[in-house]
């Protein structure tokens, strides 16, 4: 066996403290973490570039099992919906739809994505606050389950669909107190002061559409289970209100989403790792809160989820590479990394947990990591404690699979390639570095601006 | 009025037939009139039989006898036999006529009285009414001097020569003595001499008639015949005696009720035959002895007392494996043995209350039946249960705590509806890798599900069972979660069946009803069976959609309409009928056809049909052979058709001359993946299945069918083998 080269540090004096105040002492990031999948970080980099967004095909499908395991051993009916603004990436949904979800979608755009992936129109759920006309007719046309938002989209659904003369499927979305703060009672009709039940009422007595489901959504980041259970008791009693008020059986309830994935919200004090709720624990409160509700044992609803975040969070990764250190004038230690808020947006809501992606001494030093934006707002962790890292060194980003490829900004710089590592482990492109092409093709340049003289 | 007269004519047309197809154990018309022309080569001993008939008919309808027997013949064979008999041996005469009727009287009683008699020993007729009435004549006349025995037979040669003169005469020689070898001249005589005409003419027409009713009778009366006149030779007792007197037919019924009407056919049934027939013929001689002194004939006496007693002793044989006794009489040997055959692959494992897996979602076997830790001695019928992940683990790592464990917490439901009969409650959970063996069962549920079945469930979690004893609960009712109290070192669920009510009792064999099991990632679905250790299973979920239009009530009228593409219409209407035995058919009155069907909440199956083949009805029972009530696309399967419902052709009769030793012919019902509009809630289902008939495994018959399904039942039937669809017009 060859001895291996030590890697060179840089040197640093360090004041002797006992670190940042917290029962577990001074947090440890500092295991490299150099594959995933079985493929090496520096391969993936000299290969695909970086920074470069990584997404593990076997950890998609294994969480996604995880989930349905935990549904369905304490539940006859379950439905998973795929929450497409989470990751649309086609690849990411089709993983999803293979697994036998449907699709749930919150725009036109997403829309049309389902329907181009090839999700049967009856199995695209279209919710959200904005619908069209044209994607009103489109989704009631394709027997797509409706979730109304408020009773504007309420009348308007119920007039295109006496045009069409058609009786779509329509379920509406509440809101409720749940114990939780904040409330979210900005989307669907609130369950306390009756709105819901008017909702209800207008559906059933205008007898143009019909009422076949209950959806809710309770928040995101959800950390307590026990908030579903109230929401699912709630959604039952609803349920079951409809059936003894109005002899219509509700086909299914829809808890939505918002389950928390293992990242770590800012401010909190314990790690996400430990106190993310685990998909047992919601399930044993959702299903529990359903089955005790009194509905017929025949009859009870379908259970749909559109869980996201929970799903793919864990499954991606964020690989980039050291631009420079430098010393703050405070004496604090800077590193400039060559990605920041423009790809990794969930770093505004998260600190994320970064390794270095190389081997390293026992030494860290506490470090602002920032990003290459010419830009203020462009911190990735304000506080980070890492070894030194040297220009060139790689680093990984972990649990960046939900919200970061959707809502990633084309700021400053472009886009950065995605890659799935296949359960073969073989890496596939499955969205390519944008190009300024990319960018321009959309651009229209009038005449008398084509030509200038500087 | 006429349309009395007309079911009375019915009746007896059927009495009449069947009494002669009777003789061979038959139903079929085609051999029934072959019996009667053979009968008639002696047109007066024919007669006299058919007038026998007529005595025993119109003393069963004066007697008013159930109806039933009646028209299968049962009460009119003997008498027929009779009438045969007396016809040969008497001379015409009032005095005759007298005895005749008498004779033919006497042993339609003894028939009446003997069926229900041996009914109760569930032992068949045979001829002992016939043995009764021939030999209390052939005694009573012995002091009757009017009666005279008939000359002709002993002046044969004379008599044919002054009706044809030497032609005629030579004619005769001819068919008496045909240039054959001894054996085929030993072995038609015979035949012919079942109807006491010892010629070779009559023979070939019983022969004819029998190889048209059954090729395996064929063959048996071979192989007991060939036995039989080679044992003669063998131990030196000369075939005189097979030449001069009746004993050789002794030996052919013998064995053509033994090796295949009886008996299920099957190369121990023919190995039996061969063992059987020597005894027989020791039989013969010993009785001959007997009744040499009393001047009667032994006729067919030791056929029948070898049969009863075969039969007797294996009735004692309930293990299900070997020679089998034929337990619903088809009346061919080859139906008879289509049918078990069909029925050992489809019902073998079938019961009536079904136990479904007591779970939701997909869980491992980590025990099964016989398992090696602790379904041992009287236990060891039992399963355990465990959840694993794609990794195998029955937990999250580190696995310290049962929280971490997936089976932990999780609903535990009731495999069938029931009553709560114990229950164990308060023993702790043990931790990760305890065991508990004094409380061995943990906290344990005993449910009674009627007659002698009881299920348990134990290792529950301490304190969640919801139930008190005496409560009624219902297939898929919670009876608690899953726990790792008693003799369990990580949390699991223990199932086990009993014939008594008793935590620990011990454990009976009792399969897990309709559920899909996954081996190498691929599911396949069990009726009834018993999951082995490492598969994973998980229950089907029933759509109401298909339970509802599945689901018809005695007395529902349907009418369809078939349209081939040619544009040849023809409506059919089918009636939902129940027998006395509460057997549900449906009915065709125009094609008089009728397929038998049975249901539960799971599944679909039609177990008999009966009638035209080129009937809708016949199509139907092809189509929904069995359906289970889901339309989950992991449910597909092959199941096998009795082979004499589909394939009716010439390859057909060379199998059924082989059939006892295997089959090289196969017909199956495919049921591939359903289609539907929403798996969920379905409105629209469409079933696809398929016929199919494999000769040495290569497809050479496929026939597809389309079932439609939607919310007011089936409506539509698209049947690829009649290029049309059946629609229906009304229900």
């Amino acid at each position: 066996m060859a001895t291996q080269r030590l890697q060179y540090e840089r040197p640093l004096i360090q004041r002797v403290n006992t670190g940042i105040l917290n029962k577990f002492g001074t947090r440890t990031e500092y295991a490299p973490f150099t594959h995933i999948d079985g493929v090496s970080v520096k391969s993936l980099i000299s290969e695909f570039g970086s920074p470069l967004f990584v997404l593990s095909e076997k950890n998609i499908r294994e969480k996604y099992q995880e989930a349905n395991r935990a549904f369905k051993t304490r539940y006859p009916k379950v439905q998973f919906a795929w929450s497409y603004k989470t990751n649309y990436i086609n690849a990411v949904c089709n993983i999803f739809h293979q697994e036998g979800s449907w699709a749930e979608v919150v725009s036109g755009f997403e829309y049309q994505k389902a329907l181009k992936n090839g999700v049967p129109g009856n199995k695209i759920i279209f919710n959200g606050p904005d619908k069209t006309d044209e994607e009103i007719t489109l989704a009631i046309q394709n027997k797509s389950p409706l979730h109304i938002d408020h009773l504007d989209e309420l009348y308007r659904v119920t007039e295109i669909a006496t045009e069409l003369n058609i009786r779509p499927e329509v379920a509406i979305r509440v809101n409720m107190d749940t114990g939780i703060y904040p409330m979210w009672d900005r989307f669907g009709f609130n369950y306390e002061n009756g709105q819901a039940w008017d909702a209800i009422n207008k559906i059933i007595l205008s007898d143009k559409l019909e009422l076949t489901g209950l959806h809710c959504h309770i928040g995101t980041f959800m950390l307590s289970p026990s908030a579903y259970a109230v929401a699912a008791s709630k959604m039952s009693d609803l349920a079951i209100g409809v059936l003894q008020k109005h002899n219509i059986k509700i086909k299914y309830i829809d808890m939505g989403g918002g389950f928390a994935s293992r990242n770590t919200l800012k401010g909190a004090y314990l790690q996400g790792v430990d106190t993310s709720p685990s998909f047992d624990q919601f399930a044993e409160a959702i299903c529990t809160a359903i089955l005790n509700a009194g509905f017929h044992k025949d009859d009870l609803p379908l259970l749909i989820l559109e869980t996201g975040r929970a799903l793919v969070d864990e499954a991606g990764y964020l690989l980039g590479s050291v631009i420079s250190n430098k010393r703050l004038s405070d004496g604090r230690r800077a590193t400039i990394m060559d990605f920041g808020v423009n790809v990794l947006f969930t770093a505004f809501w998260y600190d994320h947990k970064i390794t270095p992606a190389q081997e390293f001494s026992h030494y860290t030093e506490d470090t602002v990591m920032y990003g290459p934006l010419c830009m203020n707002i462009d911190v990735v962790r304000e506080t980070c404690t890492l070894p030194p890292l040297k220009k060139g060194d790689h680093v990984v980003v972990h649990t960046v699979g939900a919200y970061n490829m959707t809502q990633w900004m084309q700021f400053i710089s472009l886009r950065p390639p995605v890659i799935l590592i296949d359960r073969n482990g073989k890496p596939q492109i499955i969205r390519k570095r944008e190009t300024i092409q990319s960018i321009e093709m959309e651009e229209i340049l009038p005449a008398q601006l084509k030509d200038f003289k500087l | 009025m006429s349309a009395q007269l007309t079911y009375r004519f019915r009746l007896l047309a059927d009495f009449l037939l069947n009494s002669y197809s009777q003789l061979f154990f038959s139903d079929n018309r085609c051999f029934a009139w072959l019996l009667l022309l053979s009968s008639f080569v002696d047109p007066w001993s024919g007669l006299c039989g058919l007038i026998a008939l007529l005595v025993a008919f119109l003393g069963a309808w004066g007697l008013k006898l159930p109806e039933s027997p009646i028209r299968k013949g049962v009460y009119g064979y003997n008498a027929l036999l009779t009438g045969l008999v007396m016809g040969i041996y008497f001379e015409n005469g009032p005095e005759f006529w007298m005895m005749l009727f008498l004779g033919a009287f006497f042993t339609f009683l003894i028939s009446v009285w003997l069926t229900s008699l041996l009914f109760k020993a569930n032992l068949p007729l045979l001829g002992l009414p016939f043995l009764a009435g021939i030999w209390t004549i052939l005694l009573s006349v012995r002091s009757f001097d009017a009666l005279t025995l008939n000359e002709r037979g002993l002046f044969m040669l004379n008599e044919v020569y002054r009706l044809g003169g030497n032609n005629l005469l030579q004619f005769y020689e001819f068919i008496q003595y045909p240039p054959i070898p001894d054996f085929w001249i030993v072995f038609l005589k015979s035949l012919g001499a079942i109807f006491f005409q010892y010629n070779v003419l009559s023979g070939i027409f019983i022969a004819a008639g029998i190889l048209i009713y059954s090729r395996i009778a064929f063959s048996l009366s071979l192989l007991g015949f060939t036995t039989g006149y080679y044992f003669y030779q063998f131990i030196g007792g000369g075939t005189a005696e097979l030449y001069y007197s009746f004993v050789g037919f002794n030996f052919i019924l013998a064995s053509i009720s033994l090796g295949g009407f009886f008996v299920v056919p099957s190369f121990r049934s023919y190995g039996l035959v061969v063992i059987l027939t020597p005894v027989m013929a020791m039989l013969v001689s010993a009785l001959n002895y007997l009744f040499k002194d009393l001047q009667i004939p032994l006729y067919s006496l030791p056929f029948n007392f070898l049969i009863l007693l075969m039969i007797y002793v294996l009735r004692l044989n309930f293990t299900g494996k070997g020679i089998q006794l034929v337990q619903q009489q088809a009346f061919q040997p080859e139906k008879n043995l289509y049918r078990h055959l069909n029925e050992q692959t489809r019902f073998a494992h079938h019961v009536a209350i079904s136990l479904h897996p007591p779970f939701w979602g997909e869980w491992v076997v980590s025990q099964d039946d016989h398992g090696k830790i602790t379904h041992l001695g009287e236990w060891r019928h039992a399963w355990d249960f465990v959840v694993k992940d794609d990794k195998a683990l029955t937990y999250k790592p580190p696995g310290t705590q049962l929280t971490d464990y997936y089976a932990y917490n999780l609903p535990v439901l009731s495999p069938a509806a029931g009553t709560v009969v114990e229950i164990m409650d308060g023993v702790e959970d043990n931790p990760v890798g305890g065991v508990e063996l004094q409380k061995n069962w943990g906290n344990t549920v005993v449910l009674w599900h009627g007659n002698l079945l009881y299920s348990k469930l134990s290792h529950l979690k301490t304190g969640s069972i919801p139930l008190k004893v005496g409560q009624t609960v219902q297939k898929g009712d919670t009876l608690g979660v899953c726990g790792n109290s008693g003799r369990s070192p990580e949390p699991h669920i223990h199932f086990q069946v009993q014939a008594t009510p008793y935590i620990g009792s011990r454990t009976i064999q009792y399969p897990l009803a309709y559920y899909l099991e996954k081996k190498n990632k691929e599911w396949t679905f069990h009726s009834f069976g018993y999951p082995k250790e490492g598969s994973t299973i998980r229950s089907i979920n029933t759509s109401r959609l298909l339970q509802q239009a599945f689901n018809w009530p005695i007395g529902k009228v349907w009418l369809w309409e078939f349209k081939d593409n040619k544009g040849h219409a023809s409506m059919y209407r089918w009636e939902v009928l129940c027998d006395e035995w509460g057997n549900r058919y449906l009915w065709c009155p125009r094609t008089k056809s009728a397929a038998w069907f049975n249901l539960n909440d799971s599944c679909f199956w039609f177990y008999h049909f009966s009638g035209d083949k080129n009937s809708l009805l016949y199509h139907f029972y092809r189509a929904t052979y069995k359906v289970p009530f889901s339309v989950e696309k992991e449910i597909q399967f092959v199941e096998e058709f009795p082979l004499h419902l589909i394939c009716n052709n010439l390859t057909r009769y060379v199998q059924d001359f082989l059939s006892p030793f295997g089959l090289f012919m196969k017909a199956d019902y495919g049921y591939l993946p359903s289609k539907t509009d929403d798996p969920h809630h379905p409105t629209k289902i469409t079933l696809q299945t398929q016929t199919t008939g494999r000769l040495f495994n290569k497809l050479f018959y496929k026939s597809n069918y389309h079932i439609e399904v939607g919310t007011k039942g089936i409506y539509r039937i698209s049947i690829s083998e009649l290029n049309g669809e059946a629609v229906c017009i009304e229900d």
